[in-house]
């Protein structure tokens, strides 16, 4: 038997007329729209580009960062090749600090391209020209997303990721000086966090017009690794708050790394979605503390996806729909020498899920 | 007396340090010099006490990386004062010498840094390399410098798959030298699955592992 997509296959309201309704439009967007779906979807908000899907869909990285037809076909290719319901474009977290004036370690075959040295030498003269939209490669970003939105409409969630306010001001102040400067000029940060992310919510509703589904805010240096949750009240909180009321748009936030101390903080961002990473923090952790306010996304460790087998990854799944998290998702950008089989392992558990209430066998 | 006042001088420089006060440690080192108060002990039993108080305190989770990057900051504002008193020879005594550098294809500098710093504080003398250290650049920074430890950082799981090749590499080079390793993506059983002498989870933990492997401790 065909069975629909995402109905409980005994759903008693199963028409054909619903069913192809359902395909036009992937049942990511009922689960944002806070409907009920039968759980769980394996859809990633953060980078699954990895070596094997280069090679199968022929556009690999240098390349893929500067051509948009490239970035189009990489992008695409973890939903081609794995089956993931979801694409997210760019691949680099440098796009924003290389057309604003860091130093730019170049992409290579195997590595994105890395900041290596901040733009301004002090907090007063980071300046945000008018015109940065025209700077960079944003241009190259923004023409992927419209073919790719072309493409899809809707029935594949396209994710458009930006480099969050803190990670972005430290990449563009230094970002040893930035935290030190939470502590030690705190007005003047708080004064470069609000010109950053003024920027960074002028570039996601760009995104969203050129026609990401959704935004996702990477922040890694917002990690509880890192800073205290003092600092993320002070400093964060609100800046995340802001671009909640202004960025037009649904909002997944991705924090690397420990983040359970930040949790109860990051349920009041008003964000709709929170992408985490195991095992530091388990989906059972982050439920507790987030309740139904954020849609839970991950968080299937990148090393199980590196070094595990595609039965090991299939394991975490379970684990991770059985804690009832929302989107399955790698934890973190996935590792370029990732075997596609265990990407693959991941969309094979959620629809195993999906069909025998995940029992583990 | 004079006991009471070296007791107070070094509870001062310590406090300064952990209460991320560079002023008070500025007063208290030129105290100390003006009470003829040994500089090395002045550094040893104030400014270095606080800073291990500090990385308890990092690894407890009270203090966080800016916390600690402005103790630190603290703490060389004691040392440039106190330094040029030391008396010649009496150099501070360093427990070994270490190579250190975030992998090749590694730009990840926050955590390295702070390795670097606490291992120096605690008494290596660190080489800091940098980051996207490609292996050779370690080899010929050992030939020169022929350290007792080289400390490898990878923050990313892509990177840190380079590192039993380095590890093997840096071995074969010289059997003697010992490798430590750290990282988020790394564990303590990755690291002994790479080959290497020593792991720690944070700074202060590298500090500590870094003389248990010289068994110095």
């Amino acid at each position: 038997m065909v069975r629909p997509p995402y109905h409980s296959r005994f759903s008693r309201f199963f028409s054909l007329q619903r069913w192809r309704e359902a395909l036009k439009q992937s049942p990511v967007f009922a689960l944002f729209d806070g409907q009920q779906i039968s759980r769980p979807v394996c859809s990633s908000p953060v980078v699954n580009v990895t070596l094997e899907q280069m090679d199968l869909c022929g556009s690999s990285y240098p390349e893929s960062f500067s051509h948009p037809i490239h970035m189009v076909n990489l992008a695409e290719s973890a939903h081609t090749l794995a089956g993931f319901e979801g694409i997210r474009l760019p691949f680099d977290l440098c796009i924003e600090a290389e057309a604003l004036g860091c130093g730019i370690k170049p992409a290579g075959r195997e590595s994105p391209p890395s900041v290596v040295k901040p733009a301004f030498e002090n907090f007063d003269s980071l300046t945000i020209p008018p015109d940065i939209f025209d700077r960079g490669r944003f241009g190259i970003v923004f023409e992927a997303a419209v073919r790719l939105r072309i493409k899809y409409e809707k029935s594949v969630p396209i994710y458009g990721g930006i480099t969050g306010p803190f990670t972005l001001a430290g990449h563009l102040c230094g970002t040893n000086k930035f935290l030190k400067g939470t502590i030690k000029s705190p007005d003047t940060v708080k004064n470069v966090s609000k010109r950053v992310t003024d920027f960074n919510i002028a570039y996601a509703n760009r995104l969203l017009e050129a026609g990401c589904h959704f935004i996702v805010v990477i922040d890694p240096s917002a990690s509880g690794d890192l800073i205290s949750e003092r600092t993320f009240q002070t400093f964060l909180l609100p800046v995340y708050q802001e671009m909640h009321k202004r960025i037009g748009g649904k909002v997944i936030l991705h924090i690397c790394g420990n983040t359970n101390k930040l949790l109860p903080l990051i349920a009041e961002t008003g964000f709709e979605g929170f992408s985490f990473e195991g095992p530091a923090v388990s989906v059972r952790a982050a439920r507790k503390a987030l309740g139904e306010k954020m849609i839970l996304i991950g968080n299937i460790p990148t090393k199980t996806l590196l070094l595990g087998s595609p039965e090991d990854v299939g394991r975490d799944a379970r684990t991770a729909v059985r804690e009832k998290v929302d989107l399955l998702a790698p934890a973190c950008g996935v590792a370029l020498q990732t075997p596609l089989a265990n990407l693959k392992a991941m969309v094979q558990a959620a629809i195993k899920c999906r069909l025998d209430n995940c029992s583990d066998e | 007396m004079k006991e009471g006042i070296q007791e107070t001088i070094l509870k001062e420089l310590a406090e300064g340090v952990i209460q991320l006060d560079d002023d008070r440690v500025k007063t208290a080192a030129l105290k100390a010099i003006a009470e003829g108060l040994d500089p090395l002990v002045a550094i040893q039993e104030g400014l270095v006490r606080g800073m291990n108080t500090v990385g308890q305190l990092f690894q407890k989770g009270e203090y966080f990386v800016p916390e600690v990057l402005i103790c630190a900051d603290s703490l060389y504002v004691g040392l440039e004062i106190l330094k040029p008193h030391l008396q010649k020879g009496q150099g501070i005594k360093k427990v070994g010498k270490v190579l250190i550098g975030s992998i090749e294809g590694d730009v990840h500098e926050i955590g390295k840094s702070l390795v670097s710093m606490m291992m120096d504080i605690g008494g290596f003398a660190v080489t800091d390399l940098g980051v996207d250290v490609p292996l050779q650049k370690f080899l010929s920074a050992h030939k020169e410098e022929r350290c007792d430890i080289m400390a490898i950082s990878a923050l990313m799981s892509t990177t840190m798959l380079k590192m039993p090749e380095f590890i093997r590499e840096i071995k074969k080079a010289d059997p003697k030298v010992l490798v430590m390793v750290g990282g988020a993506p790394i564990s303590r059983e990755l690291a002994q699955k790479f080959g290497a002498d020593g792991y720690a989870e944070d700074a202060q933990g590298a500090v500590l592992e870094g003389k248990k492997i010289l068994h110095l401790q």
